[in-house]
């Protein structure tokens, strides 16, 4: 088996790819995952799925030909991994906010990143201090049944062993019907709610309802809202306006953004790991608070380029703030409209749903063993059981909360 | 704004973005230095402070430069697209 192992420092381009491709989308703008939760604008989920799609099949195909990865699919723990699930879905649909989106946030300069961070760092706090007891113990050990993915269980480093009277290239024939489910639904799924087509069609197409490039304007509003100026030749009104520009290059190269992060994540479990963001906030807390506490122990000792990974996402999102998409909104003072318009433009009140939001969405995190990252893009895309578990327990909790919140 | 302002802002945003990058290579050389290129040893909250400084000084210095920019939406600062919104409607 073909192997390899990456020096930490390259963590930090991994990042970056990832970082500066999903500042691109949009991610990091707290507005796009309020109204992925309020299931307004499904760009997230078409594509993850499409990314998914490219990415799963060459992942098993190349390990079905000896390459050796760095797997890791999570435990599949179902009561602390269903539950961290709820509560990282409620967290999200409050804040607008994932573990990776902050540090892409933070590289854009948008304030109420800092305070969804400040609560991050004491959700895992609280997490370090739960795990130790017996409640945290239960959580984690109830209903265990290890490392499984679809068709294999993770069996040591490299090695995802098939089930028995499977192999790995059964395993590939798996990943390829897998993706053939997933493209379906970057497919078919509209991006915006009363919409028609998916961004996939939109391209294939090139039509567009009213309704649709309404919403591609409104989307590229509030994208832009307290960014810099550009000029209408730039790259940034390029990728910001791509609904209204008439190159189908740069039309394409948003869809294809999907492509480039999910090889990023193969590439990276070859040369390291798996891609995840919630750890670094775990290993903080850790060092700077709680470096006798049991769970602090353990991340220490697992600790791997997660932390210059972070750092790189941070430089590639503030690289493609500033760079390309000019949305760099230097800490101004900035609401996402879904919520200035269910709670009004109160900073403190803005504060107190960052900071509430990143406390419940770190905190199930770090229950369930990974977040956004480390389950739903690496974890779904070694097809492992807790992803997607993880994956369908965030969407319930988050569309569920969104209801309620922003009715 | 006027012609020498906006030219001002030109320069100081070429200025910062020579920044970024000189920080980014900085930032790579500083990792592969602290950590000494190694691939498994867990690392250390020295090694990542000596490399996160780095984004910390680049945020601050962009706010500084960029937030003498004018407040835009879609690339018009906002008042000039607000009238341009006015006169379509």
């Amino acid at each position: 088996m073909i192997t390899f192992t990456a020096p930490m420092w390259v963590g930090i381009l991994i990042g970056f790819v990832i970082g500066a491709a999903a500042e691109a989308w949009g991610i990091a703008n707290p507005e796009t995952l309020i109204r992925l939760a309020k299931w307004e604008d499904r760009l997230f989920v078409i594509c993850i799925a499409l990314g998914l799609a490219i990415s799963t099949p060459v992942l098993f195909g190349l390990y079905a030909l000896g390459i050796g990865f760095h797997f890791s699919p999570k435990p599949l723990y179902l009561v602390g991994v269903g539950l961290g699930g709820v509560l990282f879905g409620a967290g999200l649909a409050i804040a607008g906010y994932f573990p990776g989106s902050i540090w892409m946030a933070l590289g854009e300069g948008r304030r109420d990143a800092i305070y969804a961070l400040l609560g991050a760092l004491l959700g895992a706090a609280s997490w370090t201090a739960l795990f130790q007891t017996s409640a945290g113990q239960w959580l984690v050990k109830t209903l265990n049944f290890g490392s499984l993915v679809i068709g294999g269980k993770h069996v040591s480093a490299f090695v995802i062993q098939p089930f028995s009277g499977l192999t790995p290239v059964d395993l590939f024939g798996i990943s390829l019907v897998y993706a053939i489910g997933l493209f379906l639904v970057a497919y078919y799924l509209p991006r915006y709610k009363g919409g028609t087509r998916s961004c996939i069609r939109e391209n294939i197409e090139r039509r567009n309802t009213p309704l649709e490039i309404q919403k591609h304007l409104d989307t590229a509003i509030y994208l832009t809202d307290g960014a810099l100026p550009y000029s209408q030749t730039s790259l940034a009104k390029k990728v910001n306006e791509y609904y209204a520009t008439e190159s189908n290059v740069t039309r394409w190269f948003m869809v294809s953004v999907a492509g480039i992060v999910g090889l990023t994540v193969v590439l990276e479990m070859f040369l390291h790991q798996i891609f995840g963001e919630s750890t670094t906030y775990s290993w903080i807390v850790g060092q700077l608070f709680m470096p006798s506490f049991t769970y602090s122990q353990i991340v220490f000792k697992g600790i791997g380029w997660e932390p210059f990974s972070d750092i790189g996402t941070l430089m590639g999102a503030f690289f493609s703030a500033v760079f390309i998409t000019r949305r760099f909104t230097s800490f101004r003072n900035i609401i996402p409209p879904s919520w200035a318009s269910r709670f009004g433009s109160n900073q403190a009140l803005r504060f107190v749903g960052s900071f509430v939001g990143g406390y419940l969405m770190l905190f199930g995190a770090r229950m369930a063993g990974g977040c956004a990252s480390g389950h739903i893009l690496s974890g779904d895309m070694q097809m492992a059981l807790s992803g997607l578990e993880f994956t369908a327990a965030v969407f319930a909790a988050m569309i569920i909360t969104a209801k309620v919140m922003y009715k | 704004m006027t012609e020498q302002r906006e030219r001002n802002l030109e320069r100081m945003d070429r200025a910062f973005k020579v920044l970024f990058i000189v920080g980014f290579i900085l930032e790579l050389v500083v990792a592969a230095l602290v950590t000494g290129n190694t691939a498994t040893k867990p690392l250390t909250a020295q090694q990542v402070a000596a490399v996160g400084i780095i984004p910390v000084i680049l945020l601050v210095s962009a706010t500084v430069v960029y937030e003498q920019f004018p407040y835009s939406v879609l690339g018009k600062p906002k008042e000039e697209k607000q009238k341009e919104v006015k006169a379509r409607s």
